[in-house]
């Protein structure tokens, strides 16, 4: 990575609490963050609504090609997807 | 004689209100604002008339001709009117002195601070040279106002002449000692002063009271005198202009200066600027800061100082060391960028500790270092050009023992004034921190 | 910058630099001198040269008598007053007696002696009261092997007596009959013909019927011609086994099947995984690290179940578990049909393990920290059946406060694990069911393995330093002479699991810590105990990659932690980490451990093993 040593202090909102995981709005619209329970520091009961912190760098690319591995598992990820729904809604 | 300007908020609290309008006629010594907390009264240091009351300042238009003549406090005990006269620390930090004598220290001690610390600063020194049987009164009442038992004067070991005459005036007086200082910053530091006079190390967050002792500057102990033998309010403030000034870099000490008289005045009254200059600093070279020259001054300024121009450094990466001793962070980048430096790393001195969150920086240790190494390896990972560092004699030291090795090329906060002044940079290390004490004290 | 008087006790044998000029005259205190830690930094950049640097431990109190600026390293010369300390321990000596290892990249590691090696890593860690968290790369375990050989030969010249007093006794045991398969087929019954498996049709819809939350399921029948064929994230890889009539899960028989696994998999209504992180989703012969504890053998035929629930319940603690109990609707089917098997003839082979305890050996105990933060952050403990589910308490349910098992209850099966994140440190059951530490503990004659405590891992720092604090007491109660602490994956769990290490620690217990770190799992606390670690890594850039079980505990993994172990108890001296994630440092340790030994040690292939394609090779591991 180019950039990766800028370390850029972000913050952000807890707005969804699940069992296995939170979702956490980044403050100024700049995006949503989706994290397993694990990767989240608990020193409080966990709370909507709650204002967490972390450090963060630029997101940078690594290259120019696409990897063909994930393409195709996106693919077919998104047509089960699909399948699925068209089926629940069929139902 | 132009518009005197005085500030409400002069010392440490909160502002004081003013209580005269527009309009009115004050003289000398006439109240004009009182605090609402934690403060000092505040008078007027001309006969005049008050041409506006702002937010933030009085601004008293000065009549042509001015009498000695003031107008006199109350009558009352010594503590009453210590308190009466508006006296602060004036050293620099404004603490009220009346609050300050109300301890009682059971037989504790009047420390004297008299190292005049912040380099190219002349004016405490020479008061004791002049007269220091004033000094001395205002330590004997101090002594008695806060019940201590004892006084020592705490004086840097080169000021010779000073030690000469005090050792003269106090060879009779036998609670009265003194104590020398080596000539390294941050002797004045208020705790430095109490672990060389008592061997006592505070914590930062600790007052000296916990050491049973009151660490009072030169010229506040002659105000005290004032107050108590003449009645004098405090309205006048002793000073040293230097620097960059027509007629050459010597120090010009102005006694008695009136409270709101302008930098800029000040100034001309030295001699004016010489040519281009860096900046007005206000204060000493490591704790002032920059001003512009129709900034007043109060009770607590010690000095004016002209630099010379700042180098251009291209805008090369810099690294601040932020340090209890020098200028605060906000400070070094002020100075940084006068220096056309971007700042790209900042770190501070292990021993520096913000005691609130937001208060001033306090060392732990003042004068002893802690070690710089780790900071400049940081330094270095980010890739700075040049470090500058706000710290006293001793970490400097330390900076120059690893930043030159590690291609890192250092420059002082106080260097262009150091320049300025003809006084040696802060950086290597070259007299000892321990001095041999007069016999006794005396 | 300078340090305390409590770093300079830790640092006692490092070398004496002073922190800033000190005048003649001064006595030394730790105030005086520079923190070790960044003397690599000053070595580095050519600042700091420690030869001839006293001891810090030999300075403290001696007088300098000549005034010394910043950075000098503290000599003979310029002090009175040396403390005496006994001679510097015997690596420093041998030093350049390090058997030099064949492969010329490697660089030379920390020296060893060779009659006394020692086995290390320590791990370099700072933390600011807890807020500002310096982490010096993890892991290094420079050089290893302390086998104690030697006492083990003397012992049986010199008593006699004590060595009747002394005889390892077997506990209990357990016996594993394997069946082999190599077909599985489905048809009107589930039954085992020969080393045939059937699977009865329509089995499916009881296996719905049974959770409310489950909506469909699927099952696959993947055999290794049909590897190339994509799944969702690998939610689990289970043994399938059963007890012979009364046996309880850790004594008397058990049944597995050989040749065959089941593998758990499954969506929501919406399509979204269940395991949504930590996915593995893929081609399975790209995403599978074969032959890991708890991944599949290649050739093996996998029962793979696809189950969807509920929409929106792929993250709530129910969902992840009614998509294993619908799996175990199958397995357990199966298990009825293989407690049916009456011909002996198809058992293939017999292994039986004992648990033994060996007096007069140093006590050790095992603790596996296992995730417990809810959803599929959990695990079932102590099913009825091997792997199963009816029976068994969910972790989380617990509280996550520790559990002792025997290492035959986990060797037989009694972790179900719903573990998630990621796929290449993730703990699966089989997993437990080839616990590699556990075997080779337990079969070390030199050490009294005496248990396997299970602690979850809580969500909430304050519940985390519950169950750790519990862990310490249960630990000393034990009065072992040293303890194994592993984890999975990596993330908040890092919290516990040097906390249970410093509770172990402070109580003057040996510990040896294992998780995956290398680069990416970096630990995000530490302390002063954390000097015994080993690394679970096997990735080539030390990432948690996305190949299922590729970062998990293996046996290379448990023998330098039992090496590192063994030093430990003997006091024997580790050598400190390097400053980066190194791997050549566990290889060295690896060929000192088999020289040692005399015994080679195969290491286990990463997924450079793997097929992909040439630029998923450039780009990715």
């Amino acid at each position: 990575m180019k950039y990766g040593d800028k370390i850029i202090y972000m913050e952000g909102v807890i707005v969804e609490i699940h069992d296995g995981c939170v979702g956490i709005d980044l403050k100024g619209r700049l995006g949503y963050l989706k994290i397993p329970m694990r990767m989240l520091i608990t020193d409080y009961p966990l709370v909507v609504g709650q204002e967490v912190g972390w450090n963060m760098s630029f997101v940078e690319q690594l290259g120019p090609e696409a990897n063909e591995k994930y393409v195709s598992n996106l693919d077919t990820y998104q047509r089960r997807q699909e399948e699925m729904k068209s089926r629940k809604d069929d139902k | 004689m132009g518009n005197l300007q005085i500030l409400l908020r002069q010392h440490v609290g909160a502002p004081c209100e003013a209580i005269v309008k527009a309009g009115d006629r004050v003289e000398k010594g006439t109240l004009i604002a009182t605090p609402t907390g934690l403060g000092a009264n505040i008078f007027s240091s001309a006969y005049g008339v008050v041409e506006d009351v702002q937010e933030d300042r009085i601004i008293i238009k000065p009549d042509e001709e001015q009498k000695d003549e003031f107008v006199p406090i109350a009558e009352g005990s010594k503590l009453d009117m210590v308190k009466a006269a508006g006296v602060v620390g004036m050293g620099g930090a404004g603490f009220p002195t009346g609050v300050k004598l109300g301890a009682d220290l059971q037989g504790g001690y009047i420390l004297v601070n008299a190292a005049e610390c912040e380099p190219g600063l002349r004016h405490n020194i020479l008061q004791l040279e002049e007269d220091c049987e004033k000094v001395i009164r205002g330590v004997k009442y101090c002594m008695e106002i806060s019940n201590a038992a004892k006084g020592i004067f705490a004086i840097k070991k080169k000021n010779e002449k000073a030690v000469a005459r005090l050792r003269e005036a106090l060879k009779d007086e036998e609670a009265i000692t003194i104590h020398l200082l080596p000539d390294i910053y941050p002797m004045g530091e208020e705790r430095a002063v109490v672990r060389e006079c008592l061997g006592i190390e505070l914590e930062t967050t600790q007052l000296p009271s916990a050491a049973n002792a009151i660490v009072c500057n030169v010229e506040t102990l002659a105000r005290v005198t004032e107050a108590i033998e003449e009645r004098k309010p405090c309205f006048s403030k002793n000073l040293t202009v230097i620097g960059k000034l027509n007629g050459g870099n010597e120090p010009h000490v102005y006694m008695d200066v009136p409270v709101g008289t302008s930098v800029g005045e000040l100034i001309e009254r030295a001699g004016g600027i010489d040519g281009v200059y860096g900046e007005i600093i206000m204060g000493g070279p490591f704790t002032g800061r920059a001003v512009e020259a129709d900034e007043p001054i109060t009770k607590t300024t010690g000095g004016i100082i002209v630099t010379i121009e700042f180098p251009d450094l291209h805008g090369a990466k810099v690294g601040l060391l932020v340090c209890a001793c020098g200028g605060s962070e906000e400070r070094m980048k002020d100075i940084c960028a006068k220096m056309n430096g971007e700042v790209a790393s900042v770190a501070r001195c292990k021993q520096a500790v913000e005691n609130k969150p937001g208060a001033p920086l306090k060392c732990e240790r003042p004068g002893n270092c802690p070690g710089q190494a780790k900071n400049n390896i940081q330094f270095k990972k980010d890739g700075c050009e040049y470090i500058i560092i706000g710290n006293c004699s001793d970490c400097s030291n330390t900076v120059m023992g690893s930043a030159p090795k590690m291609g890192l090329k250092v420059f002082h906060q106080t260097d262009h004034v150091m320049r300025t002044i003809a006084h040696p940079l802060y950086r290597h290390l070259r007299v000892s921190k321990q001095v041999d004490q007069l016999p006794e004290g005396k | 910058m300078s340090i305390t008087a409590e770093t300079a006790k830790e640092h006692a044998k490092d070398p004496a630099v002073l922190c800033c000029r000190a005048e003649a005259g001064v006595t030394i205190e730790a105030a005086n001198l520079e923190d070790p830690a960044i003397f690599d930094d000053l070595v580095d950049s050519n600042l700091l040269n420690l030869d001839g640097a006293l001891t810090i431990e030999q300075v403290i109190g001696a007088t300098l008598t000549k005034t010394c600026d910043s950075l000098t390293p503290l000599t003979a010369d310029v002090l009175e007053g040396i403390q005496a300390v006994a001679a510097p321990a015997v690596e420093e000596a041998p030093a350049e007696e390090v058997p030099a290892p064949e492969a010329p990249a490697v660089p030379p590691v920390a020296p060893v002696a060779p009659h006394a090696p020692c086995a290390g890593g320590v791990l370099k860690i700072h933390i600011g009261e807890g807020k500002d968290i310096d982490i010096e790369m993890p892991m290094g375990f420079n050089h290893g092997a302390a086998m104690a050989e030697v006492p083990a030969q003397v012992v049986p010249v010199a008593a006699p007596v004590a060595e009747a007093e002394l005889e390892p006794k077997v506990i209990r045991s357990v016996s594993r009959k394997h069946y082999k398969i190599t077909e599985v087929r489905r048809g009107p019954e589930t039954k085992i013909e020969g080393t045939v498996l059937y699977i009865r049709e329509g089995i499916e819809e009881e296996a719905v019927a049974s959770q409310e939350l489950v909506h469909s399921l699927k099952i696959d029948i993947i055999t290794p011609e049909q590897y190339h064929t994509y799944s969702e994230t690998i939610m689990d890889v289970q043994p399938i086994a059963t007890k012979e009539g009364e046996d309880e899960v850790g004594t008397g028989t058990t049944r597995v099947l050989d040749g065959v696994v089941v593998m758990v998999t499954g969506t929501d209504d919406n399509g979204v995984q269940i395991g949504e992180f930590g996915s593995s989703e893929g081609y399975l012969d790209e995403n599978i690290m074969w032959g890991r504890p708890g991944a599949p053998e290649k050739g093996e035929i996998f029962i793979k179940t696809e189950v969807v629930i509920k929409e929106g319940t792929n993250m709530e603690r129910p969902g992840p578990l009614a998509a294993h109990s619908a799996t175990d609707v199958i397995t357990q089917e199966i298990r009825e049909a293989l407690k049916s098997v009456e011909d002996d003839s198809l058992v293939v082979d017999t292994e039986t393990f004992e648990q033994v305890r060996r007096p007069g050996k140093k006590k050790v105990v095992i603790v596996k920290e296992i995730m417990g933060q809810g959803a599929m952050h959990d695990n079932l403990i102590l099913p009825i059946e091997p792997v199963g589910v009816l029976g068994a308490r969910p972790n989380v349910d617990l509280g996550n406060v520790p559990v002792m098992v025997s290492p035959l209850e986990v060797l037989d099966g009694c972790i179900h694990a719903l573990t998630c994140i990621g796929p290449a440190s993730k703990e699966m059951s089989r997993h437990y069911w080839r616990e590699p530490l556990v075997l080779e503990a337990l079969h070390d004659e030199e050490v009294d393995l005496c248990g396997v405590l299970f602690v979850g891992s809580p969500q909430i720092n304050a519940e985390k330093f519950y169950v750790s604090k519990r862990v310490g007491m249960m630990v000393e109660a034990l009065d072992v002479d040293g303890a194994f602490v592993t984890t999975e994956g990596f993330g908040n769990n890092h919290i516990d699991f040097a906390s249970h290490i410093e509770q172990i620690g402070m109580r003057g217990i040996s510990v040896v810590g294992m998780s995956f770190c290398a680069v990416q799992g970096a630990l995000v606390v530490g302390n002063k105990y954390m000097t015994h670690m080993v690394d679970n890594n096997k990735s080539e850039s030390g990432i948690e990659n996305e190949v299922l079980a590729c970062n998990t505990l293996c046996h290379e993994d448990a023998i330098r932690a039992l090496a590192m172990l063994k030093a430990a108890m003997a006091e024997e001296e580790v050598a400190k980490p390097e400053k980066k994630w190194n791997p050549n440092v566990k290889a060295t340790n690896v060929e000192l451990i088999s020289k040692t030994m005399d015994k080679t040690i195969e290491l286990v292939a990463n997924e450079q093993s793997l097929p992909m394609s040439q630029k998923r090779k450039e780009k990715y591991d």
